[in-house]
């Protein structure tokens, strides 16, 4: 397996406080990666170096094999794309009008979405199941709805990876499995690599290949999920106790308090 | 994955967007409303003109009376109405894209304090150099603008920071031209005009002036309408969309600035439109530029020449500012419009 997408000790923040040091890591061909860590940890802004929405201090991100800083924004999104938490909320345009944005950085600047590339909108539109809602405006959708048109547009994108940060924060528990189970079509039938940060533990062992925890700006621990769930993780990383249980070969957690507090080990 | 693509292309959807239907009824129906303001524009005011004659005197060279009227007092004037409107209307449409902020006008880039001073510093200290108060306050408009932007900048010049920059600029440059007025109360009575914006007295050298203005700007525009609408995704989301941020807002705020600096140089601080006009278009029609920025400036065009109508003519023989009419009866409208909202 080659890898997509590297990063070599990144450090970002100011002299005087890191909020990430001397991180690296590797993003596999294919995969489904999951960042995980405490609030604060640093998770979300490796992934914003990782999508260049935020320069580090040093270090250097390599997207097939080429520096990010050196490659333009608009080959970059040709290759890669990100899906925030939260998406501009008081757009009053329709789902086809925001997926058809997401052909932008395949045309040139006098191009607009047409033919071929309409095809490809027709395609997004079809993996993400948001043809019947496609002239829809956003303000009439729901929570799970709107995250899935942004996650149509990505996909009009044809990115070969995709970053997404904490994408199910604010939504209900079945559109949360919704979109968890949609990311993992893309991920297994499109080939699409997928990065992404979740808070939900139990979801990020369910669907991801291999985890990563950062806690303080540094990886503390990788692996499968199996590998990784232990109660010994939970203490270090989170500062809870919690039982491990497994649920037909995916390892469940399940807290049962914080842990005493130990020096240095907690905070 | 392309090919994945391009097999699953043929399946095709239906494509047809049933808001098209109503878009084209709202293009229609503001084209027709600026027609309207265009024809009340020529017919009336101290003599009244039948649309027959209008015509008449458009199509044919006579030497009536309405021929002069129309030819050498109304038509100019209502055509510099329709490019102040077009050039107001468009400005607004775009900063409140990039501002994501439905707030967002002209004024807010500094527009309206930079020409407003410019112009009151000419008007007032320098009464001899009137000929060059268009210019002056071309220029002090784009250098307000200017100064926020740089003050506003760090490693980038997000939108907050430029609303901020803003604020505090225009009421700096404002405060200035209170100070000049206070300090010169006997020459106030004739700044007045200019400050609520009028387009009394306006002609062919005026319209002259703001044609290539206008065309040069509008031209500008198409390209940008790809920016905007990445742009009011947010700025992250235009990022990862491949677009460059910072590049495509200054292309944008320079391009408004040049619209509203050329409109407020020749009729002056005009307000309202900018602010008013996108945002019930957008109403009407959502938040794609596509629709909203022509519709917008045919709306901004069909109401300056409306209002300036209705301030020449219903308070006979006083000529009342055209701002200050939009501001008197188009702020208790776009208060209801608010409250009721217009979509279905």
């Amino acid at each position: 397996m080659s890898e997509a997408l590297a990063a070599s000790r990144l450090a970002f923040g100011y002299t005087t406080e890191s909020i990430v040091q001397d991180l690296s890591l590797d993003v596999r061909e294919g995969e489904w990666l999951g960042i995980v860590g405490p609030n604060g940890s640093g998770k979300s802004t490796v992934l914003r170096m990782l999508a260049r929405l935020a320069s580090p201090r040093s270090g250097e991100v390599q997207l097939d094999g080429h520096n990010l800083k050196r490659l333009s924004t608009k080959h970059i999104a040709q290759r890669m794309t990100m899906l925030a938490q939260v998406q501009e909320a008081a757009l009053d345009i329709t789902v086809r009008d925001l997926v058809r944005r997401g052909r932008h950085p395949h045309l040139k600047w006098y191009e607009e979405c047409r033919g071929e590339q309409e095809d490809i909108v027709d395609w997004a539109l079809q993996v993400t199941k948001m043809e019947l809602l496609q002239h829809r405006s956003l303000l009439m959708l729901s929570g799970g709805e709107r995250q899935r048109a942004w996650l149509a547009m990505a996909m009009a994108q044809t990115p070969k990876i995709l970053l997404l940060d904490e994408p199910t924060t604010y939504l209900d528990i079945a559109h949360q499995l919704e979109l968890m189970e949609l990311i993992r079509q893309l991920n297994q039938d499109q080939g699409l690599t997928v990065v992404m940060v979740l808070h939900d533990l139990n979801q990020a062992a369910r669907y991801c290949d291999r985890l990563i925890a950062v806690k303080q700006g540094a990886i503390v621990q990788e692996g499968t999920p199996s590998e990784i769930f232990q109660p010994s993780f939970f203490r270090e990383v989170f500062g809870i106790e919690a039982r491990i249980f497994d649920d037909n070969g995916v390892p469940v957690y399940m807290p049962s308090g914080i842990s005493p507090l130990e020096s240095g080990s907690a905070h | 994955m392309e090919t994945t693509i391009l097999g699953n292309g043929k399946a095709k959807t239906s494509v047809v967007n049933p808001r098209i239907g109503k878009h084209m009824v709202v293009l229609m129906g503001s084209s027709s409303l600026l027609l309207l303001a265009v024809l009340s524009g020529l017919m009336f005011g101290a003599i009244q003109i039948p649309a027959y004659d209008v015509w008449t005197a458009l199509t044919t060279t006579t030497d009536t009376e309405a021929y002069q009227i129309v030819w050498n007092l109304r038509l100019p004037r209502v055509l510099t109405g329709v490019l102040v409107g077009v050039c107001l209307a468009v400005a607004g449409a775009f900063l409140q894209g990039i501002f994501r902020n439905p707030l967002a006008d002209p004024g807010i880039i500094g527009v309206s304090s930079g020409g407003g001073l410019a112009a009151v510093v000419i008007m007032i200290l320098y009464p001899a150099q009137i000929a060059f108060l268009p210019l002056a306050s071309f220029l002090g408009a784009l250098t307000a603008a200017a100064v926020i932007y740089l003050l506003a900048w760090k490693g980038g010049a997000s939108p907050v920071r430029l609303i901020l920059a803003g604020v505090a600029v225009n009421s700096l440059l404002g405060a200035a031209m209170t100070a000049l007025m206070i300090l010169n109360s006997e020459k106030v009575q004739s700044v007045l005009p200019w400050m609520s914006g009028s387009l009394n007295g306006r002609s062919w050298p005026h319209f002259d002036t703001l044609l290539p203005y206008t065309l040069i700007g509008l031209v500008a525009s198409l390209f940008l309408v790809k920016h905007v609408n990445l742009l009011v995704l947010g700025d992250d989301a235009a990022k990862v969309l491949g677009t460059r941020v910072e590049r495509s807002r200054l292309l944008i705020i320079v391009v408004s600035t040049f619209l509203a600096g050329a409109a407020i140089s020749q009729v002056g601080m005009v307000g309202f439109v900018g602010l008013v006009v996108p945002h019930i278009v957008r109403l009407l029609v959502g938040g794609n530029y596509k629709m909203l920025l022509p519709i917008s400036a045919i709306g901004g065009a069909a109401l300056v020449v409306a209002a300036d109508t209705a301030a020449r003519t219903w308070f006979d023989p006083i000529e009342f500012p055209v701002g200050i009419l939009l501001a008197l009866f188009g702020a208790p409208f776009f208060l209801y419009l608010l409250r009721k909202g217009l979509r279905g």
